[in-house]
């Protein structure tokens, strides 16, 4: 049976954002932030895929590209196998009713002069989404309830502010299934809840994805990754560097980038063994002049000669799983 | 006596209010808490906790509104023949509250790096604090002293002319620890030092923080909301909900048997990096406003464990049945009482 064609598909994604104002710039030469260079992503239909990466690695750039938030500085976008319009609002419409987006800051997303029905309404209507015969106040009730804020009708009339950080992402994601979409992407969706709702925000998510739609959660929590992930793409410095099941990349990291992350991450079931030593340097690399060859060879413990002047291409290491990495060179299959 | 392992700090019984009369939020509420020389605490807990606000108590940064409402603050000083009167932080005066902060007591707030004064350097604002304290020394060994503080913390001494933007938020977090660091205060107060970093730069100012704690001997207050950050690095933890402490542990009792339904509940807030992929569920429901707190447990809401009693009686925080270690916890059918099969009052 041949594969499920990706339901969005991102190739060789460059964004550059220019820096400044400078006489360079006079002679073609401004300096820019590279903050994606050549991703390349595919979401499977009914797939979670989590990007991975600390703050700027360009995981939210990529999200923001792959959301058509931002246009890229080079490379194409498809939605179904169809190129996605470059256009404004109206060119994609259509393109936003099936890919929404799901933000961090559930106190910024949400328009504190509008009820949550307000919210939910508008686009049920702009999408055409109420079904016939029916209200869109009875299905903006109904997507309340889909994301348990229940009794629906109890939740409908209030306002934002009336309600807490957990149940304001509820009210966002009820918002993003208003257009029943093929892609969810989600930025940072937890990360500024209190612990303990993430969980029921994550599984929330979870079982979106198994009632069909594709998400694509991006994060800097390698731990949540792996817990409800079926992918993990680990980004650094704008580039992509290692992916593969989520499960594989979180126990056998294979990039030392991902390694350090692994190791960092807090992990209570390990404290009693001594940690790795953190990379040499501290600073990550800069987008404006990243290093020559691979980005992370300044902080990498592994680093050999070819790394500080070639950049590694993505090296297969095992069906769907690769490293963007000189030490698996030689281990692509053949 | 004073000296590792003795008392260096006592909270007791720690009443904190926003506001007054009837409209009143208690913001903390009757919170006991012991530091000793060298020892790192956790504080836990989540928004509303009253953490931060603990924090704030004792040190005298509260601002209006916020008021005490009753309890003691007693720190022990360490004196060179080691006889010392103890000090009631809460009624000393301007000049030795002056001195007790940051000599003897240092703090770290959240998000300390948006702290530093944008328009001066690192060394202008490390050789302020040295200058405050310690009028005495000249200016090249007050520079001399913040480039030894600079190294001390990981930064290398040539950022000491950067400005403030000029360096990453973990360079001047650490640049925040430098400042508290600098009188080798006895204990250090963090609140939230690494939220805001990332995981790498998190795991290095936590292994370096480790580092100084074993060669300067200070205590620490370590406040998060992350449990699991603590249970690595705490020696023991200190579990807050709704202003109110619920369960004070070590952290190896901690992590291998919680008794409180609460911790238990945070504990598995935490998706683990290995082990069994299986569906977690934390806890559901949200933290209570501290506005209408009902009648008995603060918990009882989100809590499976709840039986009739928690309705009507505040659990106080006491210690296990048969159990020597000085573990307490605020709750009237602990997990641990649960394991055994027994009630545990």
């Amino acid at each position: 049976m041949p594969a499920p064609m990706p339901v969005l598909a991102a190739i060789d994604m460059r964004k550059y954002f220019p820096v400044g104002r400078s006489v360079r710039s006079l002679v073609g030469q401004r300096p820019v932030v590279h903050a994606v260079e050549d991703a390349s992503l595919a979401l499977d239909p009914g797939t979670i895929v989590a990007v991975v990466g600390e703050s700027g690695s360009g995981k939210t750039t990529l999200g923001r590209l792959l959301s058509r938030l931002e246009t890229p500085t080079s490379g194409t976008l498809t939605l179904n196998g169809q190129a996605v319009p470059k256009g404004g609002t109206r060119s994609l419409r259509a393109f936003r009713r099936r890919v929404q987006v799901v933000f961090q800051d559930p106190y910024a997303s949400l328009n504190s002069a509008h009820t949550v029905g307000y919210h939910l309404q508008r686009p049920l209507v702009l999408h055409d989404r109420v079904p016939p015969g029916g209200s869109a106040r009875s299905a903006a009730i109904a997507l309340l309830d889909r994301v348990g804020l229940t009794p629906g009708a109890e939740f409908i009339d209030r306002y934002p502010q009336q309600l807490s950080g957990g149940q304001r992402q509820r009210v966002a994601i009820a918002r993003a299934l208003a257009t029943e979409p093929d892609v969810i992407i989600a930025d940072e969706p937890v990360a500024s809840l209190d612990v303990s709702s993430r969980l029921a925000i994550l599984n929330l998510f979870a079982s979106i994805a198994r009632d069909g739609a594709s998400l694509l959660y991006i994060t800097h929590d390698i731990a949540s990754a792996r817990y409800f992930a079926d992918v993990i793409v680990v980004m650094y410095a704008g580039q992509i560097i290692e992916r593969g099941p989520a499960e594989e990349v979180a126990s056998a990291p294979q990039h030392p980038y991902t390694r350090l992350l692994i190791d960092s991450a807090p992990d209570p079931d390990r404290r009693d063994e001594t940690r790795r030593r953190p990379a040499r340097n501290e600073d990550i690399a800069s987008l404006i002049t990243p290093p020559a060859g691979c980005r992370f060879h300044p902080r990498c413990p592994q680093a050999m000669p070819v790394c500080c002047t070639q950049a590694p291409a993505e090296f297969p290491i095992a069906p769907h799983r690769t490293a963007a990495c000189w030490l698996h060179a030689d281990q692509s299959p053949t | 006596m004073t000296g590792p392992g003795s008392v260096l700090l006592d909270i007791s019984d720690l009443t904190v209010s926003y506001g007054s009369g009837p409209h009143a939020v208690r913001a903390v509420e009757g919170v006991s808490l012991v530091i000793r020389h060298g020892e790192a605490v956790g504080l836990a807990g989540e928004s509303g906790s009253g953490k931060s606000t603990l924090a704030l108590a004792v040190t005298r940064l509260l601002r209006p509104p916020a008021v005490v409402g009753g309890g003691r603050v007693t720190y022990f000083p360490t004196a060179a023949d080691g006889q010392a009167d103890p000090v009631e932080v809460l009624t000393l005066d301007k000049r030795a509250l002056r001195r007790f902060r940051w000599q003897e007591v240092a703090v770290v707030l959240q998000s300390a790096m948006n702290a530093l004064n944008p328009v001066l350097s690192l060394r202008a604002q490390l050789t302020d604090v040295i200058a405050a304290h310690q009028p005495g020394l000249s200016r090249s060994d007050q520079v001399a002293r913040a480039r030894e503080l600079l190294e001390t913390v990981g930064v290398s001494a040539d950022r000491l002319k950067a400005y403030p933007h000029e360096l990453s938020g973990g360079m001047r977090q650490r640049a925040m620890i430098a400042m508290a660091l600098a009188l080798r205060p006895r204990l250090i107060i963090m609140d939230e030092p690494t939220t805001a970093l990332d995981v790498v730069t998190q795991r290095q100012i936590l292994e370096e923080l480790a580092g100084l704690r074993r060669e300067f001997g200070f205590a620490m207050l370590f406040i998060t909301h992350d449990l699991s950050l603590l249970l690595e690095m705490a020696d023991t933890i200190a579990v807050m909900y709704a202003g109110r402490l619920v369960e004070y542990a070590s952290a190896e009792q901690i992590y291998a048997e919680p008794a409180h339904p609460y911790t238990a509940g945070l504990l598995r807030s935490f998706p683990p990096l290995s082990g069994p992929r299986r569906t977690l569920e934390g806890i559901p429901g949200v933290p209570p406003s501290l506005r209408d707190l009902p009648p008995g447990c603060p918990f009882l809401p989100r809590c499976k464990h709840a039986a009739a009693d928690c309705a009507t009686e505040r659990p106080d925080l006491t210690g296990l049945p048969g159990d020597e270690s000085g573990r307490l916890v605020a709750c009237f059918h602990t997990l641990i009482a649960a394991e055994r099969g027994e009630r545990a009052r």
